[in-house]
């Protein structure tokens, strides 16, 4: 009985001295005053865990590789990153992560956090302490290319993409589509530009149908579909997997043709999950790593080597907005200020491995090659192959619920 | 005509999955009082452990879901015997240690098997599809309406035929009489904890050949079994496969005819069950 | 004789000093301290308040009357939402026109919720509680016009005060919350030791004894959900001002049982056990992210369990008895001494 009192004094006690010293050593140790020439600081916000932690390492080993490439410095200044974890879609966790990077560690940049929802809901304190915020993930849904801010969507938007694929697949021969897309923007954006391509092209559309969250049923909306040449489809998470798979079990497969308006979910070991019955699927993407340009055939074994995997469109997008801030830094003569650092990203043009990306100069939008790949078995593996490369897209528009 | 059959065939195959997925939680919420909200988590081990043993492995698929069964069970019962049997009849601790459990299964599962989603899965054999009305149907939604019938009537069975099923019928009545006429209670709580946490790995395998397996499915599927148990009623197998039944076929017809509101008549049944009926369809008196 | 009384009055003073000296220290934590904070602590300490109003009004309902309740966020995120609407989409910006409104519609949701949950008692309480939150986080996803959907609402600055010249920065908000905070602390202290307070904790012991000593237990319970609600919704438009942005998940089961840790970490039914609860999780869960990034919520998860299971009732009850033990011995002590 003693001993109990004894470790719950001992236990509570230090809890509670534990609080106050933290606190006594946080406000004693003031945060590192910014040094002229002290190391220059990127400040990575990436999901270690939650529901998108499998993007984690594709990040971290994107930016890694490109600043392996760079020598981890600039001119005589050392570089460093700190990753934090995002937390996926919490989006507390988040910003209070964006605030450490940015009041404790005096980072000079952000990249991040992926969630679309994080992303946007660090936006409004992002503006308040102005600093540079570059997407890796996020797709730019809402950002108001109009009127820049502070972060900017350098890995493009997904309605980018997807309006190239409306084209494709009028050019395929396809005159009618469905469409499925999540209820929110992502399935607007997606859905909305993929239309607006086809239509511009001459084609019909048939039914554009929004799908809900929570446990994936698909069998319902399946039922339902009506006849259509083709039919496109954005959703988030698993929930675009198994999607893909109850249209091939429902027998849709060779019914009518499916477009995936993305590649993130819908990678290549779910490709090799679901079997040879998945060749044909047609995808719209910003990146594969079997495109072929020195930076490209540079990084995918750099990334094979430090990560075990093949870079999937994440792993491009950290790459990038590690070469877009390194060529911002170019540009500014290594001037971090956030001004100047904000002043040289309009008009910026670097070469990434998914092919040449030009910031835009005026508007906060990034022009670059978007892709329509296709599934097919090469070497025994089902892999993407592309298509079709459509060079210097730019965002078409912003789409709302029809 | 095809878009009822199919849209009944698709609601009673889901609510298979569901009636699985709460026999557990409805028994250890009516023998011992104990909500275990870890059974999420445990759905989504089971499907977990069910994949690394039919995909990864390659073996057997009727094998995985045996052995998701059995790791999710040992899992719920590892819960009970280190931790909840020593808060007994502290309600509030227990099911705060459970919702605990669900941090540490969650992240143990990222580790374990990263955060990839992981696509439906099912054995080789129900891996195609039926036609009905012109209409391509998934083979293994019949055979898993058929297995859920199968358990159901073996479940019944149970419950009303045998003497297990009578003492665990009188312990959810009357704890004190039943151990009073002798019978060694604590050793059948443990057995139905076992059991009802088993069923939820099973569940979790069954299920992953609709819903595949990801980190994310933990609070939405437990969200589920708890509108199922309201509905349907605690306690016993007939309360379970009611509810199942009625919010697998809203789902599948709420869904095919206003996708938007599919989630809300649930709710909106829900609660017309809690104002009018409270112990649910086919409840007990708890 | 006076010098006997002098005498023991001045050996009273370190007495009353070990008396009061657990509000000394808090005064100082929460006042002196953090002036000298820079404003990324002063930050996570206003954090830690609002989830402590947050935990608090938990407690009242879950602490004191014994009701499991497992969607109190919902109420937290109809006042932070409420807030966030108006500020945002109808440009009220005057806290004193946003805040009394958010904290309307948190007792009105709460008086509806209350209502249709108290129909029920113990698991199936949990359950429907459980379900309206979701309820709840699931309109705030799909009524995309009003709420944002899933990704809320953004662009929330600090409270207008509608004081020509004056804006609120961080460290001025961290004084304007604590004065919230100490409000809710006294008002909640004054609720919980009154006859009404000591009825919900005899509702929470046996409830049948209550009824048969003539107690209408539902209406006690009822009013009890619906203040608990009401606080809520004040830490709700507190929280929105400070997290910039209100989101769906903010309504939700994560965020409801982050409240209930909160108080049975740190000791239910106490009033103080949720505040410490609250400052424990928040820097534990702060620091172990930043220093095991992977596997945080494993360590978070592992501290529950092992705080419920192992420190039945919390940390602060541990705490206070040892520290009564101290106060007691140090004043037989004392008297002792005075004796001889």
């Amino acid at each position: 009985m003693e001993n109990k009192k004894l470790i719950t004094l001992v236990f509570g006690t230090s809890l509670i001295l534990v609080l106050i010293v933290s606190l006594l050593l946080a406000g004693a140790c003031a945060p590192a005053a910014p040094e002229a020439k002290g190391p220059i600081k990127i400040g990575a916000l990436v999901p270690i865990t939650g529901g998108l932690a499998h993007y984690g390492p594709h990040s971290i080993g994107g930016i890694n590789v490109r600043l392996d490439e760079a020598g981890w410095k600039f001119k005589d200044r050392p570089i460093e990153v700190i990753f934090e974890d995002d937390a996926s879609f919490d989006e507390v966790m988040a910003l209070q992560k964006a605030r450490k990077l940015v009041e404790l560690d005096k980072v000079d940049v952000l990249f991040g956090p992926i969630a679309s929802s994080s992303f946007l809901g660090t936006e409004t304190y992002i503006d308040v302490v102005k600093i540079p915020t570059l997407a890796i993930g996020y797709r730019g849904e809402l950002v108001e290319w109009d009127k820049p801010g502070w972060d900017f969507a350098t890995r493009g938007s997904l309605a980018q993409q997807t309006y190239q694929a409306g084209k494709f697949a009028y050019e395929r021969g396809f005159r009618t589509c469905n469409t499925f897309g999540a209820d929110y923007e992502t399935g607007y954006q997606g859905c909305g530009a993929f239309v607006d391509g086809f239509k511009s092209a001459g084609g019909t559309v048939v039914q554009m149908e929004w799908l809900g969250f929570g446990i994936a049923d698909w069998g319902p909306y399946l039922a339902a579909l009506p006849d259509a040449d083709c039919t496109a489809v954005i959703h988030y998470g698993a929930e675009m997997i198994s999607f893909v798979k109850q249209w091939h079990e429902f027998g849709l497969w060779n019914k009518q043709p499916l477009i995936t308006l993305d590649t993130s979910t819908v990678s290549e070991p779910v490709l090799n999950d679901f079997g040879d019955w998945a060749l044909g699927l047609l995808a719209a993407t910003d990146y594969h790593w079997s495109l072929n340009n020195p930076i490209n055939n540079k990084f995918v074994p750099a990334f094979e080597a430090k990560t075990g995997m093949k870079p999937d469109t994440t792993s491009d997008d950290a790459y990038t907005a590690t070469s877009f801030f390194l060529a911002m830094l170019e540009k500014t003569g290594g001037n971090t200020t956030n001004e100047a650092l904000r002043e040289a990203l309009f008009g910026l043009k670097i070469d990434a491995p998914a092919g040449t990306c030009t910031f835009d100069g005026e508007k906060g939008y990034t022009i670059k090659n978007t892709l329509v790949v296709e599934v097919q078995k090469i070497g025994g593996k089902l892999q993407y192959v592309v298509l079709k490369e459509y060079p210097n897209t730019t965002n078409p528009g912003y789409y709302t619920k029809p | 005509m095809e878009f009822v059959v199919i849209s009944l065939l698709n609601g009673l195959s889901f609510g298979t999955v569901l009636f699985l997925l709460t026999i557990g939680l409805s028994l250890t919420l009516g023998l011992m009082g104990i909500v275990n909200l870890t059974h999420g988590a445990l759905f989504m081990v089971g499907g977990y452990i069910g994949w690394t043993v039919a995909v990864q492995l390659g073996l057997n698929y009727w094998l995985a879901v045996l052995l998701g069964g059995i790791v999710a069970g040992l899992l719920g019962l590892c819960i009970e015997q280190g931790f909840l049997r020593n808060l007994y009849r502290l309600m509030n601790e227990q099911v705060m240690v459970t919702v605990g459990f669900v941090y540490v299964l969650s992240n143990l599962s990222l580790w374990v098997w990263g955060g990839i989603a992981r696509s439906p899965f099912s054995a080789p054999a129900l891996s195609g599809s039926l036609p009905i009305f012109g209409f391509q149907y998934p083979i293994h939604r019949i055979t898993t309406i058929g297995i859920g019938v199968i358990l159901a009537i073996g479940l019944w069975w149970l419950q009303e035929k045998t003497r297990i099923g009578a003492i665990v019928r009188a312990g959810m009545d009357d704890k004190q009489t039943i151990s009073g006429l002798g019978v060694n209670i604590g050793r059948i709580t443990y057995l139905v904890f076992f059991f009802a946490t088993l069923m939820v790995g099973i569940a979790g395998v069954i299920g992953a050949q609709m819903l595949g397996v990801n980190l994310a499915m933990g609070w939405d599927i437990l969200l589920l079994a708890l509108i199922v148990l309201v509905v349907g009623g605690v306690g016993s197998i007939q309360g379970s496969l009611a509810g199942a039944i009625v919010i697998g076929l809203i789902d599948a017809f709420g869904r095919a005819l206003f996708p938007q509101l599919a989630m809300f008549l649930m709710f909106l049944v829900m609660i017309v069950i809690l104002l009018v009926k409270p112990t649910g369809l086919l409840g007990k008196e708890v | 004789m006076v010098t006997t009384k002098l005498k023991t009055s001045l050996m009273n003073v370190p007495g009353q000093l070990i008396r009061f000296a657990p509000y000394i220290v808090a005064g100082m934590i929460l006042i002196i301290l953090p002036l000298f904070l820079s404003n990324y602590w002063l930050n996570m300490m206003t954090k830690i308040l609002v989830f402590a109003i947050f935990a608090m009004s938990l407690d009242l309902v879950f602490g004191y009357t014994g009701l499991l309740a497992m969607g109190h966020a919902a109420f937290f995120g109809v006042g932070g939402y409420t807030a966030a609407i108006l500020i945002v989409k109808y440009g009220i910006e005057s806290f004193w026109i946003v805040a009394p409104a958010a904290i309307l519609m948190a007792a009105i949701v709460a008086a509806i919720f209350g209502f249709i949950s108290l129909r029920v008692s113990g698991l199936y309480f949990l359950m429907i509680t459980f379900a309206l939150g979701q309820l709840l986080y699931w309109i705030a996803w799909q009524w995309f016009d009003m709420t944002g959907g899933a990704f809320g609402l953004k662009g929330i600055l600090f409270p207008n005060l509608s004081i020509t010249g004056f804006s609120l920065n961080t460290f001025s908000f961290y004084y304007f919350v604590i004065l919230f905070f100490i409000v809710c602390y006294f008002l909640l202290h004054r609720i919980v030791n009154s006859p009404f307070g000591y009825a919900l904790e005899g509702i929470r012991e046996d409830e049948l004894r209550m009824r048969a000593l003539g107690y209408n237990t539902w209406l006690y319970k009822y009013i009890a959900f619906i203040i608990a609600g009401t606080f809520a919704g004040l830490g709700g438009v507190l929280f929105a001002h400070w997290n910039m942005l209100i989101s769906p998940r903010n309504l939700g089961i994560t965020t409801s049982v982050l409240g209930l840790f909160y108080c049975m970490i740190g000791g239910a039914g106490t009033l103080v056990g949720p505040i410490i609860g609250a400052g424990l999780v928040i820097l534990v869960e702060f620091f172990a992210s930043i220093y095991t990034p992977d596997r945080w919520p494993l360590i978070l998860g592992v501290l529950f369990i092992a705080t419920l299971a192992i420190f039945r009732g919390g940390i602060f009850p541990h705490l206070a008895s040892l520290w009564d033990k101290v106060r007691l011995g140090y004043h037989i002590r004392a008297d002792k001494s005075i004796e001889n």
